[in-house]
C-alpha cells in the first residue's frame, strides 16, 4: 500500500496531466473507481476516447550525466489488448516543478517489455518496473532501447483550437 | 501468433511482437504494427468465430496470402493475458 504521501503525490501528477490535456482542447474525467485508468481524455466533437494511466515520479536517481526514474505496472494491465487503447503517461517531478512527461502507447510497452526484455517482472506481485535514465534535455533510455521520442510525445492528441463563444 | 483481448463488444486482435517482426522485420514502417477490432451488438464469444473467420483476421494483420501463411507454419490465436490458445490452424 503506498503511503499517504505517495498518495498525494500520485494524484498531484494525475491532475498536472489533465490540465496538459485541458490545455490542448481535451475534456478529461477521473473514473469514479479506480480499476487501472486514471484518466479518460475525451474529444468533445466526436467523443473519441484515450484511456490514461499516470505514473508519478520523483524519487531521482542521480546518474553521471542525468538521472533515473523507476515506474511499476500490472502486467495484466501491459498485455492485455483492449480498445481504446491505453497510454502510459509518466511525469516527472523534479525541483519542485513537473520537468518531464514520457507519454508512451502501451501496445509499444508491451512489445518492448516481450522483444527486448525491458523490464523487470516480479512474479510474485504480479507487477513489471521499468527503468527510465534521462540524459541531457532530450534523451531518454530504458535499459538498451531508445525512448527518446516519447518524450512529450502529444502527437496522439493534437492542439485543438476552440472557437470563440459567442457573446 | 495472433493475441485476442476479450472486450463486452467484441475482440481485439494484435500479432504478437515476435510474429510482427518476423513478417514485418526489425526496422519495419510503424504503420504496419495494426490492432483489429471486431466488434458485436450482443455479448460476444470467441466460439462465435469459425475457422474462415480465424484466416480473415491472419490475413488482414500479416498482409500476406493464405499459401505463404500455410509455409510459415499456419497459425494460432492466443488470449493476450492468460497466454491460453483459443484457435490453431492445422
Amino acid at each position: 500500500m503506498p503511503g499517504r504521501s505517495e498518495l498525494y503525490v500520485g494524484r498531484a501528477g494525475q491532475l498536472a496531466v489533465m490540465a496538459e490535456f485541458l490545455l490542448r482542447g481535451y475534456n478529461v474525467a477521473i473514473p469514479e473507481v479506480d480499476v487501472g485508468d486514471d484518466v479518460f481524455v475525451v474529444k468533445d466533437s466526436d467523443g473519441d476516447l484515450s484511456r490514461i494511466q499516470v505514473k508519478t515520479a520523483r524519487k531521482l536517481e542521480r546518474l553521471k550525466k542525468g538521472f533515473a526514474v523507476r515506474f511499476t505496472v500490472r502486467e495484466e494491465q501491459l498485455l492485455a489488448i483492449r480498445l481504446p487503447r491505453l497510454h502510459f503517461v509518466i511525469a516527472i517531478r523534479e525541483q519542485d516543478r513537473w520537468t518531464r512527461f514520457v507519454v508512451i502507447p502501451q501496445g509499444i510497452l508491451s512489445d518492448e517489455y516481450q522483444l527486448h526484455q525491458i523490464g523487470t517482472r516480479n512474479a510474485m506481485s504480479g507487477t513489471v518496473t521499468f527503468r527510465l535514465s534521462f540524459h541531457g534535455e532530450l534523451g531518454v533510455r530504458c535499459g538498451k532501447r531508445d525512448f527518446s521520442s516519447y518524450l512529450a510525445n502529444w502527437s496522439y492528441w493534437p492542439q485543438i483550437e476552440h472557437a470563440p463563444r459567442p457573446r | 501468433m495472433i493475441r485476442v483481448g476479450h472486450q463486452s463488444d467484441g475482440f481485439a486482435f494484435r500479432l504478437d511482437p515476435r510474429s510482427y517482426r518476423r513478417i514485418f522485420g526489425e526496422g519495419a514502417d510503424k504503420s504496419t504494427r495494426t490492432t483489429l477490432f471486431i466488434g458485436y451488438d450482443t455479448k460476444a464469444d470467441v466460439d462465435q468465430y469459425n475457422g474462415p473467420m480465424w484466416e480473415q483476421i491472419v490475413l488482414i494483420l500479416t498482409q500476406l496470402p493464405a499459401s505463404k501463411i500455410r509455409k510459415l507454419g499456419g497459425y494460432r490465436f492466443i488470449d493476450s493475458v492468460t497466454g491460453k490458445t483459443l484457435y490453431e490452424s492445422n
